[in-house]
């Protein structure tokens, strides 16, 4: 049984209300969300909680799911909605508290190579300067590797509409790092 | 495609594209085991606890019949409208206006006046409220002119834009090279 077999096989299992299917349909794709999560939420906390926000609403809405499709290309879509909306309420939560400037993002330690933390962070910062629509492509291309089709399908929106958006997002990205070089 | 066959489809990737993934995979914040862990209870703990989210068949036929009737009033709406039958001023969807001859009439209102659109100062307000999602490569132009000549005007729903803009995006993917060119 090849992957995308055994992924139709616990798609239908949890279907059909095999509960337990369902942490083993996502336990190979939880890095990735957690990644993906990680880009936009503003520490690793928040990343996590994105990502079980992310769990309820893969599961609540597994119906969705078009099998045949990318499993990976729908959850990947579901935790960057998710994470974006926890980051939203984040930052309205921070304005009310008046904390003063956001943590230096995910992952980045006093240990950690200055540079990889500084390229992170300037990612961040990019993705999060986007229109919605071309971050989440983006973030579905480089991040999590998809292909146009499967990106097309996860955002509802055509093959084209998505090159375009990863054509603009590409050369902000482009920009953006070579200014903060 | 899963995580365990991360194999991707190649042709689609450019060299800028394959840069870019290298960078975000060098720069991804990984997820300790520990964390790892507690996301995998919680997703059996998700299947526990959550109730399989779905609507029985009857309440999916009683949404499609809503969803139905809703765009039925919206048309009958629609055609009484004045100035129904015009192409501007209106979403292509909307008015039941093919996208494409939306820009035949923009090509035509250019030519017609021999101006740029680009130039124009009222393209301005459009392009910085809604985020310049007209800009084709950082250069006003074309869509600037398809916003104000066809878009579904100021302040509306933001689903309606992003939905003018798709078609646009594609419309413009589907002309060819020397027809792009002719707007330029």
């Amino acid at each position: 049984m090849n992957e995308a077999q055994r992924e139709k096989a616990l798609v239908d299992a949890v279907r059909r209300g095999q509960g337990e299917a369902f942490a083993e349909l996502v336990r190979p794709h939880l890095n990735l969300l957690y990644r993906l999560a990680a880009r936009i939420c503003l520490d690793s906390a928040s990343a996590e909680d994105a990502v079980q926000d992310a769990l309820v609403a893969i599961y609540s809405n597994l119906e969705r799911y078009q099998p045949g499709t990318s499993f990976k290309a729908f959850a990947s879509a579901v935790a960057v909605s998710k994470a974006r909306t926890l980051r939203r309420s984040e930052l309205r939560r921070r304005r009310r508290e008046e904390q003063g400037p956001a943590p230096a993002g995910v992952g980045a330690r006093p240990d950690e190579e200055l540079a990889a933390a500084e390229t992170r962070e300037r990612i961040r910062r990019a993705l999060n300067s986007m229109p919605e629509k071309r971050r989440n492509v983006a973030l579905l291309r480089f991040e999590a590797g998809l292909s146009y089709g499967e990106i097309g399908d996860s955002l509802g929106i055509s093959e084209a509409s998505a090159r375009v958006h990863a054509h603009l997002a590409r050369n902000e990205l482009k920009t953006r790092l070579v200014e903060g070089a | 495609m899963s995580a365990g066959n991360d194999k991707m489809n190649r042709d689609d990737w450019s060299a800028d594209d394959q840069d870019l993934r290298d960078l975000f995979e060098t720069t991804a914040a990984q997820p300790g085991a520990e964390t790892l862990e507690r996301l995998t209870a919680r997703a059996a703990q998700v299947a526990r606890e959550t109730p399989v989210a779905g609507r029985s068949q009857w309440q999916q036929w009683a949404v499609g019949a809503l969803i139905a009737a809703a765009a039925v009033l919206a048309l009958v709406l629609l055609a009484g409208l004045p100035g129904a039958g015009s192409n501007v001023g209106k979403s292509g969807r909307t008015a039941g206006v093919a996208p494409a001859d939306v820009i035949q009439d923009y090509r035509a209102l250019v030519d017609a006046a021999n101006i740029s659109v680009a130039a124009d100062e009222s393209a301005e307000p459009f392009a910085e409220q809604f985020e310049d999602p007209f800009v084709w490569d950082e250069e006003p132009g074309l869509l600037d002119g398809l916003a104000l000549l066809a878009g579904p005007g100021s302040g509306d729903d933001p689903e309606a834009w992003d939905q003018f803009y798709d078609e646009m995006l594609e419309e413009w993917d589907d002309l060819t090279d020397d027809e792009q060119a002719a707007f330029e």
